[in-house]
C-alpha cells in the first residue's frame, strides 16, 4: 500500500479534491444536548445568529471566492428558515439532507425511517436547486444497513462515517463520503456558560492556531491526494472575527490550480461512476465482519 | 550568598560507545478496540468504529512511509484483534524491520482482569503473533490505565523481557519481584501522549470535557522539547502515540518535525527498538550487582 493516490485517480488530473460544506442546524444539534434550551433565550441565541446573520456572512465569503458549497440542512429548519435559503443559498448552492427533526434512525423502525427520509428529500428538493441526493446523519448512531435505507429513499451518497480519506462505497452502492471531526469548525468554537458547551467549558483556542489547523489538513491532503471536507457553521464561523478563517482557508486552497473544488454531489457521483466495491479490509467491511463475528459469538 | 554545593554528577552515559541518548519511539496501533469494544456499544456505532479503523487502514501505512524516509525504527504495541483484521498492513511493521509487541487482545484493562484472565489475554495474543506474524514479541505495554499488582510478574513469568507501561521515571529500571529482579521498565509520560493534545471524538466524548483540539504548531514545539530534554539529559526518551491520532494527513507533519529534530544530533542519539534497550540495560546490569 502506498501513501500517495495514484496518479490519475481524480478528473482532470487533478491532485486532490476539496469540498466545503456548511451544516446548518439553527440549534438543533444543540437542543438535542439539552433540551431546555429552548426556554432560555439569551442562551439559544447564541445558536439563532446562525440564521440571523452567519448564512449570510458566509455565502458573501463564498461568492468572493467563487465557488459552490454543499449545505447540510434538516427539513424542519428548511421549513422555517424558507426564504433565507432560497434566496441566499439555493441559488449558488447545492443543499442536502441533515434528516428532518434531528430523529435518531437507530431508535425507529424502517418504515417510520423511511417516511423521514423521503418527507426531508422533498421538502428540500422544493427549496433547492439541486435535486437532493445526499444525507449526513444529524443524531444517533447509524444503524446497520442504513445505506440500503437510503438508497431506497433516493440518496445515492452519504457524509456520515468515518474510517477513509477518499470516498468510498457501502455494500449497497451508496457513497460515503468521510468526514473528520477537525475538520469542523464546532469543536473548535462551540461556547456557552448555562447550559456548558463544551461540557468542560474549554477556552476558545487561538484562531491563528485553528486556522493553521486547517492549513495543515489541507496542504497534507494535497500531498497525498485525498479528499478534503471542511465543515463550516454559520453560527461559529460566520461572525465578523472569524470570517476571516474561512477567506484566508479559502485564499490559500483556491491559490492551488491542482484542486478539484467542487461540491459532494460532484465528488458522489464521480466515484459512483466507477464502480469500485471497498476491499475487505476495508473499515466498512470490516465493521460488518466484526459485528457478524460477534452475532456468531453469541449464538 | 550561600555557595550551591556541586550536585552534578559525573556524566557517565548510560548507552553505548558515541550515543549520548536512546529513543524508543513507540505507536500503539490500537484500531477501533478499546472500551467500546469491550462494553459492545462499538457494535451499534460504526462511526466511531471507523474512526479507529482509519488508524491500521490509513494512518499506519503513511506512518511507516515517513519511518522509512527517516531511516528511523520504532515500537508498534499491537491488539491481536487488530493483528487478525489487517495482517497485511500489520506484516509491513515487522518488513520494515520495526518491533511488534503486546498491548492486549481487545485492549483490556488489565487491572480489571484476574490473573488467569491476564494470561489468557497474553496466550491468545503470543499465538496470534506466532501464527499470522512468524514472531514471539518480548515486551508489553498495558493497554487502558493500569495495570493489577500481579501483572509484572505474570509477565516475566511469561518470558516478556520489558515493560513500556509505568510513568515514574526517564530512563529504564528494573521491576522486583519476590524471587528477585523482574521486567525491564521503560517508562513514558503523558506529556508525549498524542491523546493529550490531539484526540478528539465525540459520542463517546473525549477529553471527557471535550477540551479543544491543540494547535499542531505548539504540539510539534512541545514533543521536540520532550526530546531535546531527554536527549541533553542522556536519558532514555518513549512515545505514546498512537497512529489513528497522531498520524492523520496534517499531523504527519508534526511528527516529520520531531523526526527530523531527532536525526538533527545524528549518532549520538541511538534511536531502536524498546527490546533494543532492554536487552542493553538487562546486559549493563548483572543480576549479581543489582
Amino acid at each position: 500500500m502506498t501513501s500517495k493516490a495514484f496518479e490519475g485517480f481524480w478528473p482532470q488530473g487533478k491532485t486532490c479534491a476539496a469540498i466545503v460544506s456548511v451544516i446548518f442546524d439553527d440549534g438543533l444539534d444543540a437542543v438535542a444536548q439539552a433540551p431546555d434550551l429552548k426556554g432560555r433565550s439569551k442562551s439559544f441565541s447564541v445558536w439563532q445568529y446562525g440564521a440571523a446573520r452567519g448564512v449570510e456572512r458566509l455565502c458573501n465569503a463564498f461568492a468572493d471566492a467563487e465557488i459552490s458549497t454543499s449545505w447540510f440542512v434538516p427539513g424542519v429548519v428548511a421549513e422555517k428558515h424558507e426564504r433565507l435559503l432560497r434566496e441566499i443559498v439555493a441559488p449558488y448552492h447545492e443543499i442536502e439532507s441533515h434528516g428532518w427533526d434531528f430523529e435518531r434512525y437507530d431508535a425507529m423502525d424502517a418504515s417510520a425511517a423511511m417516511e423521514l427520509l423521503k418527507r426531508s428529500r422533498d421538502r428540500l428538493s422544493a427549496i433547492a436547486s439541486n435535486e437532493v441526493s445526499g444525507f449526513r446523519l444529524a443524531a444517533g448512531n447509524w444503524p446497520r444497513h442504513f445505506d440500503r435505507l437510503l438508497v431506497e429513499a433516493g440518496y445515492s451518497w452519504s457524509a456520515s462515517l468515518n474510517g477513509d480519506d477518499v470516498p468510498y462505497s457501502h455494500s449497497s452502492s451508496l457513497v460515503e463520503i468521510p468526514v473528520h471531526i477537525e475538520l469542523e469548525d464546532r469543536p473548535y468554537f462551540q461556547f456557552n456558560f448555562t447550559p456548558a458547551f463544551p461540557k468542560g467549558q474549554s477556552r476558545i483556542p487561538s484562531y491563528e492556531a485553528v486556522l493553521g489547523n486547517w492549513i495543515a489538513e489541507f496542504d497534507a491532503y494535497r500531498k497525498y491526494g485525498l479528499c478534503y471536507v471542511i465543515q463550516l457553521r454559520p453560527e461559529w464561523t460566520g461572525t465578523p472575527g472569524r470570517i476571516a478563517l474561512v477567506e484566508a482557508l479559502l485564499a490559500h486552497i483556491t491559490s492551488f490550480d491542482d484542486v478539484w473544488l467542487t461540491t459532494a454531489a460532484d465528488v458522489a457521483r464521480w466515484h459512483a461512476s466507477k464502480v469500485i466495491a471497498a476491499p475487505a479490509d476495508h473499515p466498512i467491511n470490516v465493521y460488518e465482519a466484526y459485528v457478524d463475528e460477534e452475532q456468531a459469538r453469541e449464538r | 550568598m550561600i555557595a550551591k554545593s556541586a550536585t552534578k554528577p559525573a556524566k557517565q552515559s548510560l548507552w553505548p560507545e558515541g550515543r549520548q541518548s536512546a529513543v524508543a519511539l513507540a505507536f500503539d496501533v490500537d484500531g477501533p478496540t478499546g472500551d467500546a469494544m469491550l462494553d459492545g456499544s462499538l457494535l451499534t456505532n460504526p462511526r466511531y468504529f471507523t474512526q479507529g479503523a482509519y488508524g491500521p487502514w490509513r494512518a499506519l501505512p503513511r506512518l511507516l512511509d515517513l519511518l522509512a524516509a527517516y531511516g528511523l525504527k520504532a515500537t508498534f504495541f499491537v491488539p491481536t484483534w487488530v493483528v487478525e483484521h489487517w495482517p497485511s498492513q500489520c506484516e509491513r511493521i515487522l518488513r520494515d524491520m520495526h518491533e511488534v509487541a503486546y498491548h492486549g487482545h481487545y485492549h483490556e484493562v488489565f487491572i480489571d482482569c484476574s490473573r488467569q484472565q491476564q494470561l489468557d489475554i497474553m496466550e491468545r495474543s503470543r499465538h496470534i503473533f506466532q501464527s499470522r506474524m512468524g514472531v514471539t514479541p518480548v515486551g508489553f505495554r498495558t493497554p487502558s490505565g493500569d495495570w493489577s499488582d500481579e501483572t509484572a510478574q505474570l509477565l516475566h513469568e511469561f518470558g516478556v523481557i520489558y515493560s513500556s507501561s509505568m510513568r515514574g521515571d526517564d530512563r529504564p529500571y528494573f521491576h522486583r519481584t519476590p524471587r528477585g529482579r523482574g521486567l525491564v521498565e521503560i517508562p513514558g509520560r503523558w506529556d508525549i501522549d498524542d491523546y493529550t493534545a490531539l484526540a478528539y471524538t465525540e459520542e463517546p466524548d473525549f477529553p471527557i470535557g471535550l477540551d479543544r483540539i491543540s494547535g499542531y504548531a505548539d504540539v510539534q514545539k512541545n514533543w521536540c522539547a520532550e526530546f531535546e530534554g531527554y536527549h541533553r539529559e542522556g536519558l532514555c526518551w518513549t512515545t505514546i502515540l498512537h497512529p489513528k491520532v497522531c498520524a492523520r494527513p496534517g499531523r504527519l507533519a508534526i511528527l516529520e518535525g520531531l523526526f527530523k529534530a531527532i536525526a538533527a544530533h545524528g549518532e549520538s542519539v541511538w534511536a531502536t527498538h524498546c527490546s533494543e534497550i532492554a536487552k542493553w540495560w538487562i546486559a549493563q546490569h548483572p543480576e549479581n550487582a543489582a
